[in-house]
């Protein structure tokens, strides 16, 4: 190396010769940026894949829930789930407790209402 | 059928409330690893179909938010005489300590409203470095509340828009979060470098 370099050496020598967890930190930081960015696109892929095609119903939504979200109205969800009309906020999980049995059957009885009620997705 | 943390969290929802969503901010402030922003988007789907009112929603979220960063904010200000002697001890390191800690003092404000929504993540640690700085009480209040609210209506906003979507919505913001915090954290730290090898110029030049 020449005098030139001996005077003015590069940045990211003198940094990692003095500061390298720093510098260190830097790159972890930049790394999970990376990953972070990569599964962004992942989801996004999914995103769009997902448009246009009705999501799951989950055993966390209430039936008010699912009448909003599918667009139906809440007496005909309250009559497919045999409830009554003055009935309080609970999960399908707890309306299938309640009715003694089990989650998944109420799940795809509900899946297969929905399908039938609307028309399908444009 | 197994049920993941986030969906587990979701089923209490319906059974306890605006209370549940109040602890569940609280927890999220204290750097609990909770889905806080999921919840929250669920309790706006929630409020949206009618089954809890926007006014409790958003008061309660706001309420364990606003508490849960007074309470890093306090832990930190018990911790504040450790640095205080740290910054007294001399030498190189307790003068960027000092330095630092002015730093949070003079512009703390800026990044306690910052980290409440755009780098919520970072939120907690900021608590307790704002309380071990001795920063203003009033000053890291208003911007709490002013930083909470954003954080709290925003996602509440969304999630009661996009009931269907709250599936795939969340992902994306949770990565697109991570994206920000990351870079936001990369920044600082170039930052911090670049003022290093200007004063090893200096040290070297002079």
């Amino acid at each position: 190396m020449g005098r030139e370099g001996m005077k003015h050496p590069a940045p990211l020598r003198v940094l990692w010769a003095h500061h390298k967890p720093t510098l260190l930190l830097l790159v972890v930081a930049l790394v999970f940026a990376l990953f972070f960015a990569a599964r962004f696109v992942l989801h996004v892929a999914y995103w769009h894949q997902m448009q246009g095609t009705r999501p799951q119903i989950e055993e966390w939504m209430t039936p008010r829930y699912i009448a909003k979200a599918w667009h139906i109205p809440p007496d005909d969800i309250r009559a497919a789930l045999h409830l009554p009309d003055d009935s309080r906020r609970q999960t399908l999980e707890d309306i299938a407790k309640s009715q003694g049995r089990p989650v998944e059957a109420l799940l795809s009885d509900l899946t297969v209402f929905l399908h039938s009620h609307m028309a399908p997705p444009s | 059928m197994t049920q993941s943390l986030g969906d587990s969290l979701l089923a209490l929802l319906p059974d306890y409330g605006a209370p549940f969503l109040a602890a569940i901010t609280l927890l999220s402030c204290l750097a609990l690893p909770v889905p806080s922003s999921l919840v929250m988007m669920a309790a706006g789907g929630f409020a949206a179909a009618g089954d809890l009112s926007y006014t409790a929603v958003i008061s309660a979220a706001l309420l364990g938010a606003v508490a849960g960063d007074q309470l890093g904010f306090w832990l930190g200000r018990s911790g504040s005489d450790i640095l205080k002697r740290m910054e007294n001890r001399g030498g190189k390191q307790a003068h960027a300590l000092a330095r630092a800690s002015h730093l949070t003092r003079q512009r703390g404000g800026v990044a306690v409203f910052l980290t409440r929504w755009l780098l919520s993540p970072l939120g907690p640690y900021v608590n307790f470095a704002a309380g071990a700085a001795r920063m203003g009480w009033r000053g890291f209040s208003a911007a709490s509340v002013a930083g909470e609210s954003v954080w709290v209506v925003l996602y509440i906003g969304i999630g009661a828009g996009a009931t269907q979507q709250l599936e795939t919505l969340w992902p994306l913001i949770s990565d697109a979060s991570g994206i920000l915090v990351t870079l936001a954290v990369a920044g600082l730290l170039a930052l911090r470098l670049r003022h290093l090898l200007h004063a090893h110029k200096m040290e070297k030049g002079g």
